[in-house]
């Protein structure tokens, strides 16, 4: 090849570069803003997972609110981000997104005045990392954008005031039915046993600890302490009804969860009987 | 062309005898003009003159060489004709040899008619050759070689590889610096920033993309490369062996290089290939102290967290490309003052002479190779800026959760080799059976050992051996002893050293193809389609709505996000399908449909497994329904793919249920 043809080549190829340089600046600007507004979308998506995860059993799946636990969050005089109602009611001078993201990061360690006289009888708790929580802070944000998804908000606060409703599915079991409802014999063989121990490795041991004695690394950051099974003394008072009660609906103002919608029965009772197995309580 | 070589030679003559005086190329024309520097003469007060020529004095003695050199034809131009003729042509014999000069000075030895001959590829006037000049009067040319040996630049001996490699990590330098200065190491703000350099700064996507694209080839060029080098038998001692040994080591930084950037966008897939490639670390024996130590160090931590950020960016950013310059500059300075490229082993050992003497003709580097690698470059830059910008984009998934694992993800595709001898299909089954057969002995004699009882296995640590022992081995051992074992190899069998490939090495090429199938086929093994351990129903979920997370195990193809999010949220009407009714697939169909009619077709695939006794990968009775809900009205829809068998019968506590849920949202990108 001669070197003049060799050049002639390499600048038709420079000038095409330039050419597919400019043809891709052409379509920049447009392109940025879509994937703004896909990454947008996509941290709404991501909120929405953590949002099943971690909200939906206090605020409810659609954010509708469940009255003996958390407030409504897609409603109408949260989500007005043009007048804001709510946060002039409470004195806030940032955004909407400013003020959900410090409370889902730092919690509420105090009611809202805004609900005097309603009944959330449960404390937000802190979520993020930087206050002891779980989440991250793109966590935290994806949350924020998923809850600003809902504006404006469909919802009006709830506010009469209604008797507490326990958990989700609340069906307690009379003390005399308890032994027929138990679909094992009782006492539990060691196969129960072990696979009630299986079932609390994943699902309790992070706050009731490896020791069944209430100090997992959860512990910390719950209201209450979580119990501890070691302690006979204690658990001689909590009967089979109360025991699987407490497992099926949760306390939620102790920040024990409920695990009827999670767990299947027959699992809740094999836990159970690890849980009661320390101090040998197998009798209602 | 008569003209210029005529004034040219005459106007050498000159620019060499200003040379030898010391003054260079720098247009001290005419030496019968004193030099005078003295400016305090200019304040003198000489009576005798007037002004104005004082001023005339002044001016001539301060005006440049060029314009004093033709002073004293000026009078003559003034009084007669002929002198202004003259004048003329005096100009235009001094403006050329300035123009010259400074051709000269630019191009570091070439005048006018030489650069104008170099850029038409005709041969040099001047001599001695004034292209040889610029190799000693500039850095970059005296870098390279003043000529090659012809056969050593035919194209398809070594099809520019090297030359490809160094572009590539200019290509990835360039880039990076670009990228670097809108990034931060910092766990928190890394993937926002990475979201920031692909949605807010114009070409940013481009710059990552082609730093991307830039990584992977640079990796492909380096292994082809060094294959290349292996098959034309370039490697041999005595000259070329120590060449090879810092091309090993220039591998195993590229892949360092390539690896340690796969961390920094911090999202699902960066944070789980990396701590798939660190935890071979952490069994390197003795565990309990190297191997705690290394991960230590190299993560900062137990798991990945900032730490292990910081220190895979100052890796990434300055101790690898540091140490990877170094080596390039003494690996190219054996290439290029100690042996040259070889040339091909056909040419070199031929046994006409006439070829051999042929094989090493000069080719001069100015303009011929030259010219050439500028091209290359120019087809090189076009190619890889035209395939980031239109079909390849690097992927950016979701966040790095520690917490999550996503299903079948892998290290990068160049260490999926380690990954697929972690599986270990070799060492453990045989152990295995080995240990059946040892304790059926046993048991022959009385031992009464338990089935399922083992002896050797406890003793095996499979981690270590298979992902840092024999990696360790086959890089520095094999690779560092290629040429000398090739060496020993032919003196043990007395043969004559040649390094013709079919002719006279048969040995190497049966060695080259079966480590060439060894590789591909524990390369296979890293793949998630060998294996693979989920349970069925997490599989069937993963083909439709992948988790976020996965590699491609091929390099350079875009990631694959599932056939539901392919087709968009646009496409998707909301209602609860049950699979069942789109068993066998219609013409009339619409794209989501035939998707309905995929799972429907996958799930009942399992069901035949269970059928034939395929308790692994079947499921009994499987059904499926697909729920689409509009979960907010601003564009959030909610899949649920929820897939049921015959509770109790795979196991006791096993319900028969598995759902996979995905939110989608109507802007979301997955292209």
């Amino acid at each position: 090849m001669s070197v003049q043809f060799k050049i002639l080549i390499g600048i038709l190829f420079t000038v095409a570069t330039i050419v597919v340089l400019v043809v891709y600046g052409i379509n920049e600007n447009n392109r940025m803003a879509e994937y703004q507004k896909s990454f947008a979308g996509r941290s709404i998506q991501a909120g929405a997972e953590y949002f099943e995860t971690y909200c939906i059993t206090c605020h409810g799946e659609h954010g509708e609110g469940i009255v003996g636990k958390g407030p409504p969050l897609n409603r109408k005089d949260l989500l007005d981000l043009k007048a804001t109602p709510y946060l002039k009611a409470i004195n806030w001078n940032g955004t909407t997104a400013d003020f959900l993201r410090n409370t889902i990061a730092a919690g509420r360690p105090q009611f809202s005045k805004y609900y005097e006289g309603e009944n959330y009888p449960q404390h937000m708790p802190t979520w993020s990392q930087d206050y002891g929580g779980p989440l991250r802070p793109d966590q935290v944000n994806a949350l924020v954008d998923f809850i600003l998804n809902w504006a404006p908000g469909q919802y009006e606060p709830i506010v009469a005031i209604v008797t507490p409703t326990p958990g989700p599915t609340a069906t307690p079991i009379p003390p005399e039915e308890i032994l027929k409802a138990i679909p094992f014999p009782m006492p539990p063989s060691d196969a129960v046993i072990a696979q009630g121990k299986d079932i609390y490795t994943a699902n309790c041991q992070p706050c009731h600890g490896v020791n069944r004695d209430g100090k997992g690394p959860g512990a910390a950051g719950s209201i209450k302490p979580p119990r501890n099974f070691t302690d006979c003394e204690v658990m001689k008072t909590i009967d089979l009804v109360r025991h699987h009660n407490s497992v099926v609906n949760g306390i939620p103002q102790n920040g024990m969860p409920a695990w009827g919608k999670k767990l299947t029965d027959e699992q809740i009772w094999q836990v159970i009987m690890y849980e009661r197995q320390p101090c040998n309580l197998f009798t209602p | 062309m008569g003209l210029f070589n005529r004034e040219v030679k005459k106007k050498t003559v000159n620019g060499k005898g200003n040379g030898q005086d010391g003054h260079g190329t720098n247009g001290h024309a005419d030496e019968s003009v004193p030099v005078n520097g003295e400016g305090a003469e200019l304040f003198e007060v000489k009576t005798a003159q007037t002004l104005p020529e004082r001023i005339g004095e002044v001016a001539r003695e301060k005006s440049p060489h060029a314009i004093k050199a033709l002073i004293p034809w000026l009078d003559k131009a003034r009084s007669s004709p002929e002198g202004r003729a003259e004048f003329i042509e005096k100009t235009k014999e001094v403006a050329w040899l300035q123009a010259d000069n400074t051709v000269r000075a630019v191009t570091a030895g070439m005048g006018i008619a030489d650069t104008r001959a170099f850029f038409r590829g005709d041969p040099p006037i001047e001599k001695p050759n004034p292209r040889y000049k610029v190799h000693v009067n500039a850095f970059f040319a005296h870098l390279r070689p003043k000529y090659y040996e012809k056969s050593s630049t035919k194209f398809s001996h070594t099809f520019g590889l090297g030359y490809l490699s160094v572009y590539m990590f200019l290509l990835e330098t360039i880039t990076g610096v670009i990228l670097m200065v809108f990034y931060t190491p910092s766990d928190r703000r890394a993937y926002e920033d990475i979201v920031k350099i692909m949605s807010a700064i114009p070409y940013g996507q481009l710059m990552r993309d082609l730093h991307r694209v830039g990584a992977e080839l640079m990796v492909l060029i380096v292994v082809l490369h060094m294959t290349r080098v292996f098959l034309t038998g370039s490697f041999k001692p005595p000259a070329r062996g120590f060449t090879w040994m810092t091309g090993v080591v220039l591998l195993i930084l590229t892949f360092a290089l390539s690896f340690s950037g796969y961390l920094l966008p911090w999202d699902q897939l960066a944070y789980w290939a990396v701590t798939i490639g660190t935890s071979m670390a952490k069994s390197v024996p003795p565990k309990e102290i190297v191997g705690y130590f290394s991960n230590l160090i190299m993560r900062g931590g137990d798991t990945i967290n900032q730490n292990g950020l910081l220190r895979f960016y100052l890796m990434h950013v300055f101790a690898l490309p540091a140490i990877t310059l170094i080596l390039i500059s003494v690996h190219y300075y054996r290439v290029a003052r100690s042996h040259g490229i070889s040339i091909p082993a056909s040419e070199e050992e031929s046994p006409d002479p006439a070829v051999r003497k042929a094989a090493k003709e000069r080719v001069d580097y100015l303009p011929e190779l030259f010219t050439r690698e500028l091209l290359w470059a120019a087809i090189a830059t076009f190619g890889v800026v035209a395939y980031s910008a239109f079909v390849f984009h690097a992927p950016l998934q979701e966040h790095s959760n520690p917490l999550h694992t996503p299903l079948h993800t892998t290290a990068p595709w160049y260490f999926l080799w380690i990954q697929g001898l972690l599986k270990d299909a070799f060492v453990l089954p045989t152990l295995r059976a080995l240990d059946q057969s040892l304790i059926a002995v046993a048991n022959t004699f009385g031992a009464n050992m338990p089935p399922g009882s083992t002896i050797i296995i406890p003793f095996y640590d499979s981690p270590a051996w298979m992902g840092v022992i024999i990696p360790t081995m086959i890089i520095p051992a094999l690779f560092f002893g290629v040429p000398y074992i090739n060496e020993w190899w032919e003196k043990f069998w007395g043969s004559k050293p040649s390094r013709q490939l079919l002719k006279n090495r048969k040995g190497t090429v049966v060695v080259a193809i079966l480590s060439t199938i060894f590789m591909m086929v524990i390369w296979y093994q890293g793949t998630p389609f060998y294996g693979v351990t989920a349970p069925p129903a997490v599989e069937i979920g993963q083909v439709f709505l992948p988790e976020e997370g996965v590699l491609p195990p091929v390099p350079l193809v875009p990631d694959d996000w599932g056939p539901i999010r392919r087709l968009g949220y646009q496409n998707l009407p909301d209602g609860t399908y049950d699979l069942a009714e789109y068993e066998t697939p219609k013409a009339t169909y619409t794209e989501f449909e035939r998707i309905l009619s995929a799972m429907q077709q996958e799930i009942q695939k399992r069901g035949q497994l269970w059928d034939e006794g395929d308790k692994v990968h079947g499921l009994p009775n499987p059904s499926g329904t697909l729920t689409i809900e509009q979960w907010q009205a601003n564009g959030l829809k909610r899949i649920d793919f929820q897939i049921n068998w015959e509770p109790g019968v795979i196991a006791a506590s096993d319900n028969g249920q598995y759902n996979r849920v995905v939110y989608l949202h109507q802007d979301a990108i997955y292209k």
